[in-house]
C-alpha cells in the first residue's frame, strides 16, 4: 500500500505530463508484481472494489472518535475519506499494511458481513496516507485525474522498445493485474495476443486552420460534427466502443455495441440526442461518465455514432489504403448494415456551407481531408484539415488570475471571466461565466495583466487571486450552450483569451443577458 | 502534583494577565512574548511573532539571545540577560525558570512559580526529535499555557526520517531537476539540512542568502549542517538535481527564475491537509512541523497534570473542548499578533 500511496500522492501534485509519466515509471520499476499491475488497473479506472458506502464509513469513524472533533475536523476537511484517513485512531498492530494484492483478493474472498471488520484491520495497519488511498480505492476508485493515455505511457517509458501505440494496441486484449503485458514489457515475455478481442488503435486527427486556402490537391469535405470522437471496434464478433484516448465505453453505450454480421474497425463522432435535438456538452458528458446507464438515461439522452472512415475490415487492416478507397469500403459497409454516415459534401460550396453551419444541427465546422492519403494516428499537416465555425466574440470581465505553482516568476496559467448583471439591485454585479488560459495573448498584455493584479488583489486562494473589477478581455470562443448546473446558466464552447481591451470600462463589457441570448 | 500552600486570590488569572502588548506577569512585571515594545520582556523563542526588537530587558536563553542579535542587530535589546536551560532566577518574589521546548534552537518554556502556583507558558513546541533543537521536557503544573497551531484531530504529522526519505527518493526520480524547498530560514531550514544529513545525504545543499546567517549561527552552537552553498553562485550544473533551500517568498525572485524546471517543495504540517497541500503549489509536500501535532498536544495536556489549559493562538476551539472533556478547565487566551512563523 505504502508504495502505490507515494504514487498517488504524488500524482495529485504533479501538474506537467512528463513528470507524471516518469512517476509512473519509477513506481512500476519498484514495485512487484502482482501489485503493480493491481495500481495499474486502480489507476486506469479498471479496479471497482466499492466494499463500504459513505454512511457505512462514517459510522464507523463515529464509533471511534469524538461527534464534536469529529464535525469540526469534517468541516475543516471537506472530506469524509480524507477525514477519516486522518482520524482513525492509531492502534497496536502489528500487522503490515495490506498490498494491492492482498487487498483484491481478500475481498473477493470474504463474505459481505465481515468486509467491515476486515477495512477496519487494515485502517488499522495503514498510516494516514495509506488510509486516505485505501479509502479511495474501497468507496469507487483513486481518482488521479490522469488520461488513462498517461497512464500507458507511463508504462511505455518503462519498456526499451515497445512504445505507447504497442500498449494501447494491446491493453484492451489483457485484464488486471497484467502479467503478460508486463512481463512483455520487462523483456520476460512474447507481445500478448490481442486476436479475437477487440483493441484500440490510435487515432488520426485533423489540423485545425483559420480559413482554407485555395489548394491544387482536390480535397473531400464533410461536416465537423459535435460530440466526441469514438472507435468502434468488433473482432471476431465482441464489440466495444472506444474514447479517442483509448479508453473502453462498451459498458456504458449499450445501444452502440449490438455486433454486425461482419468484424470491422471504424472511426466516427459519437453524438447525443434530448427530445430530438443535439444535445449540450453537458447530456453528453453524461453519457460519457457513467459506467453503467439505465434504460431511462438510455431513452432520455440517447446516441449514435456517425462514422466517416474504416480502418479495418473482416481481419484486412485498411489503414495503408487511400481515403477514397476507404471511403468507399465504408459506404457500402454501412449500407449493407444500416449504419450512420457522416456524408460527403459537395467540395465547391464548402465556403457557403460554412457561412451557413447554423442551419445544420449538430454541425460545428468543416474538415478537409486529401482522398490520396493513407490513415495514420496522430495529426498529419495537409491530410486533414478542420475548419471550425468562426468563434464568436464578445468582451468579459477579468475576475480571478490562476499562478503557476511554486516555481519560476510565477507564470499565469489561468483565468476566469465575469460577465455583468446590469439589473442587480445594488449595481451592476458580475457572474463567473468560464476559465480561459492566457496562451495567445501577448507578453506586454500579460505583463498588464501582472501589474494590474499586484495592486488589485482582493483575496488569496493559494495559487489564484481574486482581483478588483477593472480589466476587460476579448474572447472568442465556439459557442454558447445553457448549462443548468452553472450560476451563469450558460458555458463557453473552447473559449480563447484574444487580447486585452483598454478602452472598454468594465461595465461596459457584455452583459450575462447578452450572452444568453447568443445560445444556439 | 505535591498539594502546596496556596490561597485562591493567589489563582494565576489574578497575576498573570492578557494585555494589548500579550501576556503580562503582574508581581514580576515583565511581559512574555510581547508583541509591542516593553520595558522587560521573557522571550521563548526566535521567530518573528514572538521576539521583537526594541524592548528594554530581555531574559532568554543564550542560544535566542544570539539568534535575536543575528536577526535584529547587537543592539536590539537594552539589556539581555541570559539565563541556561534548566536555570533560573527570582524576581519581585517570581521564580522564572527556562526549560526546553523542543521548537528551534534554544526555545524553551517559560516556569513561573508565585504564591504556590506554578505556569508553564510553552511558546511554541513539539515532542518529535529534532537534531538541532534540545527536547521538550515536561513540567509539571497548574496551569499550562500552550499553543494550538495544529489543534484539530486531523492534524498528525509524519515521521520526520520517512518524509525526508521521500525527498531523497525524489531526487532519483527527477535527477535533473533542482528541487526548490521552501523553508523559513529560522528552525524549519536547519531542521531540514539536519534530518538529511542524518539520513546520510551529504552532497553539498545550496541556500538562499536569507538562510545563511543562521545556519552559520546552527553550526557554531555545534549543529552538523555538513557542507552549505550560497545558491546565487553555483553554476547550473551545481544546480542541476541539487537540493536548494530558499524562504517561501523567494519563489518570484530572478535568481530562482533561471533554474531549469525546478521542482518545488515544502514540508509543514498543513500538508497533512490535502487541498491545503493542492494549494501550496508543492509538487513534494512534506508534512513536517516544528509545531506539536494533535495527539502530542493531547499528550503533553495530560503529562504536565495541569488543572487548567490556557489555549493560545492556532485553533483553540478544539483544543478547549478535549480539555472540558478530561474534566479540566480549558480557556481561549485572546493574544494577538501571533501569525505562526514557522509553519
Amino acid at each position: 500500500m505504502k508504495p502505490f500511496t507515494a504514487l498517488v500522492d504524488r500524482l495529485a501534485v504533479t501538474p506537467q505530463p512528463t513528470h507524471q509519466i516518469a512517476l509512473i515509471r519509477t513506481y512500476l520499476q519498484q514495485t512487484p508484481d502482482p501489485d503493480r499491475g493491481y495500481a495499474l488497473a486502480a489507476l486506469t479506472g479498471g479496479l471497482t472494489l466499492r466494499a463500504v458506502r459513505p454512511a457505512q464509513l462514517r459510522a464507523m469513524m463515529a464509533q471511534r472518535a469524538d461527534p464534536v472533533l469529529l464535525d469540526m475536523s469534517l468541516d475543516y476537511v471537506g472530506d469524509l475519506a480524507e477525514t477519516v484517513a486522518l482520524l482513525w485512531p492509531p492502534s497496536q498492530t502489528n500487522s503490515p499494511p495490506p498490498s494491492l494484492s492482498e487487498i483484491v483478493q481478500t475481498l473477493s474472498d470474504t463474505p459481505k458481513p465481515e468486509i467491515e471488520a476486515v477495512v477496519a484491520s487494515w485502517l488499522d495497519a495503514c498510516e494516514p496516507a495509506a488510509r486516505y488511498v485505501l479509502l479511495r480505492l474501497l468507496t469507487g476508485g483513486v481518482r488521479t485525474g490522469l488520461p488513462t493515455r498517461r497512464i500507458k505511457a507511463g508504462i511505455a517509458a518503462l519498456s526499451d522498445g515497445a512504445s505507447l501505440a504497442d500498449v494501447e494496441d494491446v491493453w484492451h486484449a489483457l485484464s488486471p493485474p497484467y502479467a503478460a503485458l508486463l512481463d512483455w514489457i520487462d523483456g520476460r515475455g512474447p507481445r500478448p495476443d490481442t486476436r479475437g478481442i477487440p483493441t484500440f488503435t490510435p487515432l488520426m486527427h485533423g489540423t485545425a486552420i483559420a480559413s482554407p486556402t485555395p489548394d491544387p490537391a482536390p480535397m473531400i469535405a464533410e461536416y465537423l460534427w459535435t460530440g466526441a470522437r469514438v472507435l468502434w471496434v468488433q473482432d471476431q464478433g465482441r464489440v466495444r466502443l472506444f474514447s479517442s484516448d483509448g479508453d473502453d465505453l462498451s459498458a456504458a453505450f449499450p445501444d452502440l455495441t449490438a455486433p454486425l454480421a461482419q468484424d470491422a474497425v471504424l472511426d466516427g463522432q459519437l453524438m447525443v440526442q434530448r427530445d430530438g435535438k443535439p444535445g449540450t456538452a453537458e447530456d453528453l458528458q453524461r453519457r460519457l461518465r457513467r459506467k453503467t446507464v439505465n434504460a431511462a438515461l438510455l431513452r432520455e439522452i440517447p446516441a449514435a455514432v456517425r462514422f466517416f472512415d474504416m480502418l479495418e475490415h473482416k481481419d484486412q487492416d485498411m489503414r495503408d489504403f487511400a481515403l477514397s478507397e476507404r471511403r468507399a469500403k465504408l459506404e457500402s459497409f454501412a449500407d449493407e448494415h444500416g449504419l450512420l454516415l457522416s456524408p460527403l459534401l459537395p467540395t465547391d460550396a464548402c465556403a457557403a456551407l460554412h457561412e451557413n453551419l447554423d442551419a445544420v444541427a449538430g454541425a460545428e465546422g468543416i474538415i478537409l481531408k486529401r482522398p490520396d492519403r493513407p490513415y495514420r494516428a496522430g495529426t498529419h499537416a495537409d491530410d486533414w484539415l478542420k475548419w471550425p465555425r468562426s468563434a464568436l466574440r464578445f468582451q468579459a470581465v477579468l475576475l480571478y488570475i490562476q499562478r503557476a505553482g511554486g516555481g519560476a516568476n510565477a507564470a499565469l496559467t489561468e483565468f476566469t471571466l465575469g460577465a455583468v448583471i446590469d439589473d442587480a439591485e445594488d449595481g451592476s454585479t458580475l457572474v463567473p461565466i468560464g476559465k480561459v488560459s492566457p496562451a495567445g495573448m501577448t507578453a506586454e498584455d500579460l505583463a498588464t495583466i501582472q501589474a494590474y493584479a499586484r495592486e488589485n488583489t482582493i483575496e488569496r486562494f493559494g495559487p489564484v487571486r481574486s482581483i478588483r473589477a477593472g480589466l476587460v478581455i476579448d474572447i472568442a470562443c465556439d459557442g454558447i450552450e445553457s448549462s443548468a448546473r452553472r450560476k451563469s446558466g450558460l458555458r463557453l464552447k473552447a473559449p480563447k483569451a484574444v487580447q486585452l481591451a483598454p478602452d472598454t470600462a468594465w461595465q461596459d463589457a457584455n452583459t450575462l443577458k447578452s450572452l444568453l441570448k447568443l445560445i444556439r | 502534583m505535591t498539594p502546596r500552600l496556596r490561597a485562591l486570590e493567589n489563582h494565576p488569572d489574578q497575576w498573570l494577565q492578557v494585555r494589548p502588548k500579550g501576556l503580562y506577569c503582574v508581581p514580576g512585571d515583565f511581559y512574555i512574548d510581547p508583541h509591542g515594545k516593553v520595558d522587560r520582556a521573557v522571550i521563548t523563542h526566535g521567530h518573528a511573532d514572538h521576539a521583537r526588537a526594541g524592548h528594554g530587558h530581555v531574559l532568554t536563553s543564550p542560544e535566542t539571545a544570539a539568534i535575536m542579535r543575528v536577526r535584529y542587530g547587537k543592539n536590539c535589546a537594552g539589556a539581555f540577560q541570559e539565563l541556561v536551560p534548566g536555570t533560573g532566577i527570582d524576581h519581585f518574589g517570581v521564580r522564572v525558570q527556562l526549560v526546553p521546548a523542543g521548537h528551534v534552537l534554544g526555545s524553551c518554556q517559560i516556569v513561573l512559580d508565585y504564591a504556590g502556583w506554578r505556569v508553564v507558558a510553552s511558546g511554541d513546541y513539539k515532542r518529535a526529535s529534532d537534531p538541532t533543537s534540545a527536547n521538550f521536557e515536561v513540567v509539571a503544573c497548574d496551569v499550562f499555557i500552550t499553543e494550538a497551531t495544529f489543534g484539530l484531530p486531523v492534524f498528525v504529522h509524519e515521521h520526520a526520517p520517512d518524509e525526508i526519505a521521500k525527498l531523497i527518493g525524489s531526487l532519483d526520480t527527477f535527477p535533473e531537476r533542482s528541487h526548490l524547498m521552501s523553508a523559513y530560514s529560522l528552525g524549519k531550514a536547519q531542521r531540514l539540512i539536519a534530518e538529511l544529513r542524518a539520513a546520510g545525504y551529504d552532497a553539498p545543499i545550496y541556500l538562499h542568502s536569507a538562510h545563511e546567517r543562521l545556519c552559520r549561527l546552527y553550526q557554531d552552537w555545534g549543529v552538523n549542517l555538513g557542507v552549505l552553498h550560497r545558491a546565487e553562485h553555483a553554476s547550473q550544473d551545481d544546480l542541476r538535481g541539487s537540493i536548494i533551500l530558499a524562504p517561501p517568498s523567494s519563489s518570484r525572485e530572478g535568481w530562482a527564475d533561471t533554474l531549469t524546471d525546478p521542482l518545488p517543495c515544502a514540508a509543514s504540517g498543513w500538508m497533512r491537509v490535502r487541498k491545503r497541500a493542492q494549494q501550496s503549489g508543492a509538487e513534494l509536500p512534506l508534512v513536517i512541523s516544528d509545531h506539536a501535532d494533535w495527539p502530542d498536544l493531547q499528550r503533553t495536556i495530560m503529562d504536565t497534570g495541569a488543572e487548567e489549559i490556557w489555549v493560545t493562538h492556532g485553533r483553540e476551539d478544539a483544543l478547549v473542548y478535549f480539555c472540558e472533556t478530561q474534566g479540566l478547565r480549558g480557556r481561549a487566551l485572546a493574544l494577538i499578533g501571533r501569525e505562526g512563523e514557522g509553519e
